[in-house]
């Protein structure tokens, strides 16, 4: 047999870099009480009946369920694995990070099993929906201008996650997607942290062909720390924290800061200003005065943009702001009543659509990938939206800047607020008005491991230039120092010739000793108009 | 040297502590009685001080070098970690991800290229078939899981495994009806057969009928992530060059070519997508053996009809329409067999 065989023809296989965090470890990983010996959590369809869709992902559903031998409630996410093309270590990897956790404020994964071309999740069933959830049910149910929650209620929840954060970090785990949405809340008042990934993964387990295998979730923007945008370093379970003090701010103002911008934004914003805090958001300058000392300076300690400086969990759970810590009894009344009831989720669930928004994804070599994604911040149009009593924050919703037409919001912000860093976000982004064309783009060329990327972003005629975007992208690690000329070059001809030219194809000048190719973006890159 | 309140215990102490305890727990039933429950708080408090003694924790340093190298003199001499692996499901939950802990670490542990641990479990090849074991049990098999995938990662512990009677269980292990544990089977059974290629290659060589055998049972299986999981592990066994030989195996069986040529038109897309990359190998064959041949001269126009209609909408995937391209040019050129009833391929390319 000849030695010029088939292999020569056939890719390699993508290798996945095992992203295990070195283990960080303390004292604090107590022993949990076993639970006296029941019967075990069955692997078969038939034990379980499905209730109602409590939530839909891209590729997931989420059912209330039954589990009938044990005679328990539970949930089940059954996860369509046709179309999830990514690795199925990946989906292994992160169902081994829950089934390792055994805490009280760490969701509850009880087993696991395939139904068809379906991976069942039996997980324990919380009540009262995702913390996002209640929030945004008491925005539309009463007037939340100065504030969602009372600082008791925030304490109490926030404490809980710290709790779970701290059990999770102590494990040598990394959340990386703290969020309103990924905070879980039982009918007794029970706080715990959900989808590990898993949930992030859903979002990118779109088609995407073997060579262009994209991973390592890293979390949605507007939660995500600098250290974790800027690709050249890794970073630790500090990330978590900023994150943990994003969503302190989501509870009170009901969202996360930069909500209102694009991904590439949020992501220049975060590295470029100074660190958001409770009034970044804020249209008037004393709409969160209710809102203490304390509260912000715990805030202010978990968004500093030095991640050594930052609390770890344990070291914040000391902070003073969680002397206002209530018990699980408190939430019952306070918090989950607010709620939306089961039926409206139920209802909600079936409604949402798949890919309406979109997450921020770094590669395994670090590069940005945007895809987009169901749920997500502000943008939820649900029917009872319209009806009921006038809405505070409708304003900010109207800001979006990918919005054509909206109002004249913008202008109040800028006078309004804190007087140190939002005065200088605001500024930055008024580029929402209406004689501002918005071209979005997109870029695609190979990242240093030769693997195909597209980096998606919008180009504000009359606002952007062709150079101050290349020195961003250059900024952002994301394009190299030296392609910026060719690259701002390409940029102004596509924009100058947008109604004729639809894409733009050019050698780099950064290309390394390789054979170039224009056809498979060999040494080229490739700026493509996608609206 | 340390300043904490209480002296810490040498590592001797600590291991023999250890063994106490565990030689109690073992004794005596797990549940309800005193004497049970404070041999299980004994073993994880003393794990968790061996584990912060290699470690460190949020306030203090990793041991030094010596007192890590006494602690796994220590553990060998004691034979402690095949205790631990045995009692593992007698452990508490955090116990049991401590031994796994304690466990990599002494295993990575090195003294210049020599790896101690690795020599010491040579000579004790029983704690690898307790860990394999390991996944007859559901509370400890994704702990074994950590453990054995470490053990892999060496050549010499790797080697024992596959050659043991006891890696033919993996069959098993990966199908078992709870997902978590069959993938995590899945991802150390590929460890095994991938990680050290040249070792890899020589043991399917010399048990090709057997492990294909099995295989087979795999790629026919009702759990859908089995078959995909195994059909793309199959792939890229037969295209890592130094498989150069089963894959020569494999691709002259016409058994294998109906049941890719099956799988190509199986329900799932991904299952078709991952058939094609097995089933290319054996089109691109410059020297089918003449049942190869045959079917695939019997199915011609056939072939020729599906492959062009087949995942068109990866349009993007340049290397997979080349290869598709390939093959159809491959099958249409395809001439009938010789009357001398040789074996050959249509065009020189």
């Amino acid at each position: 047999m000849s030695t010029s065989s088939p292999p020569a023809r056939v890719p390699s296989s993508s290798q996945i870099p095992s992203n295990s965090s070195t283990a960080t470890l303390n004292e604090s990983s107590s022993p949990q009480q076993q639970q006296p010996q029941q019967i075990a959590w069955p692997s078969s369809m038939n034990d379980y009946e499905l209730g109602d869709v409590i939530g839909v992902g891209a590729t997931a559903i989420v059912h209330s369920a039954y589990c009938k031998p044990r005679n328990e409630k539970c949930a089940i996410k059954r996860i369509n694995l046709e179309k999830w093309n990514t690795s199925m270590d990946e989906l292994l990897k992160e169902i081994q990070a829950m089934s390792s956790c055994n805490h009280e404020n760490v969701v509850t994964y009880h087993t696991s099993f395939v139904v068809g071309e379906e991976l069942w999740l039996i997980l324990r069933l919380l009540e009262g929906g995702s913390l996002l959830d209640i929030i945004k049910h008491r925005m539309r149910k009463s007037d939340c201008r100065h504030g969602v929650f009372d600082e008791a209620t925030i304490a109490t929840v926030l404490k809980e996650v710290l709790k779970g954060l701290e059990y999770f970090h102590s494990n040598g785990q990394i959340h990386r997607d703290i969020k309103a949405g990924n905070i879980l809340l039982g009918d007794d008042g029970t706080v715990q942290i959900a989808d590990f990934g898993v949930s992030a993964w859903l979002a990118t387990g779109r088609d995407m062909s073997r060579q262009k295998v994209r991973h390592t979730f890293v979390g949605t923007p507007c939660w995500m720390a600098p250290e974790v945008m800027e690709q050249d370093h890794g970073y630790d379970f500090k990330a978590d924290i900023w994150s943990f003090g994003i969503t302190a701010i989501e509870m009170a103002s009901g969202t996360a800061p930069y909500h209102k911008y694009p991904p590439m934004k949020v992501l220049l914003l975060t590295l470029q200003n100074d660190p958001p805090n409770l009034d970044t958001g804020a249209e008037d300058k004393d709409q969160y005065k209710a809102y203490g000392k304390t509260f912000r300076k715990m805030i202010m300690e978990c968004l500093q943009k030095d991640p050594a400086k930052r609390p770890t969990a344990s070291e914040l759970l000391k902070n003073p702001f969680f002397k206002k810590t209530k018990d699980k009894k408190y939430l019952t009344q306070t918090l989950l009543p607010t709620g939306p009831s089961m039926k409206t989720r139920v209802n909600k669930a079936s409604k949402r659509q798949p890919g309406a928004s979109g997450r921020l994804h770094r590669t395994t070599s670090g590069d940005w990938v945007w895809s987009s994604e169901e749920e997500d911040n502000g943008k939820d149009s649900s029917d009872s939206e319209e009806e009921g009593k006038p809405k505070p924050l409708n304003q900010i919703e109207h800001a979006d800047s990918s919005d054509d037409e909206h109002d004249d919001s913008d202008p109040s912000t800028t006078t309004a607020t804190d007087p140190t860093a939002a005065l200088d976000v605001t500024n930055k982004l008024t580029v929402t008005e209406d004689e501002f064309r918005v071209v979005n783009l997109v870029l695609r060329m190979r990242n240093a491991n030769r693997e195909l990327n597209d980096i998606r972003f919008e180009f504000v005629v009359g606002k952007d230039t062709a150079d101050g975007i290349a020195s961003e992208l250059v900024g952002a690690g994301l394009v190299d120092n030296n392609d910026m000329t060719i690259m701002t070059a390409n940029l102004q001809k596509l924009i100058d010739q947008r109604n004729t030219l639809k894409t733009v194809t050019f050698q780099l000048a950064s290309s390394m000793g390789e054979v170039p190719d224009e056809k498979s973006l060999i040494g080229f890159a490739q700026i493509s108009i996608t609206d | 040297m340390p300043l904490f309140g209480k002296s810490q215990k040498s590592p001797a102490e600590l291991v023999k502590a250890l063994k106490e305890a565990l030689k109690a727990l073992e004794t005596l039933k797990v549940g309800g009685d005193k004497k049970a429950e404070k041999a299980q708080e004994d073993v994880s408090k003393n794990l968790v001080s061996i584990k912060n003694m290699l470690y460190g924790t949020s306030d203090s340093e990793p041991q030094t070098d010596i007192v890590v190298s006494q602690l796994a003199q220590e553990l060998y001499n004691s034979n402690l970690l095949l205790l631990l692996i045995q009692n593992l499901n007698r452990i508490d939950f955090e116990g049991k991800k401590d031994v796994a802990q304690v466990f990599n670490n002494v295993l990575r542990r090195q003294i210049g290229t020599r790896s101690p641990t690795v020599e010491y479990i040579c000579t004790k090849p029983e704690i690898l078939f307790t860990l394999m074991a390991g996944y007859d049990h559901q509370e400890i098999a994704l702990n074994c899981g950590t453990m054995l995938r470490e053990c892999a990662r060496y050549e010499a512990l790797a080697k024992i495994m596959l050659y043991s009677d006891e890696f033919f269980n993996f069959f098993q292990y990966v199908e078992v009806s709870t997902f978590d544990i069959a993938s995590d089977a899945f991802s150390t059974f590929k460890e095994l057969l991938t990680r050290h290629k040249i070792l890899c290659a020589e043991f399917l060589e010399a048990n090709y009928d057997k492990v294909f055998t099995h295989y087979q049972r795999l790629l026919n299986s009702e759990n859908y992530v089995t078959r995909r999981q195994s059909l793309k592990l199959l792939g890229e066994l037969l295209l890592d060059r130094h498989n150069f030989t089963v894959m020569t195996k494999y691709i002259s069986n016409p058994d294998n070519l109906k049941l890719m040529m099956n799988m190509l038109r199986e329900k799932s897309r991904n299952i078709q997508f991952e058939a094609f990359h097995v089933f290319k190998v054996f089109v691109a064959n410059p020297n089918k053996p003449k049942p190869i041949l045959e079917i695939l001269l019997r199915n011609q126009d056939k072939l020729v009809d599906f492959l062009t209609r087949f995942h068109t909408e990866r349009s993007e995937d340049e290397q997979f329409n080349d290869e598709k391209a390939y093959l159809i040019k491959q099958i249409k050129e395809l001439k009938p067999i010789q009357s001398d009833g040789t074996s050959q391929s249509s065009q020189q390319q």
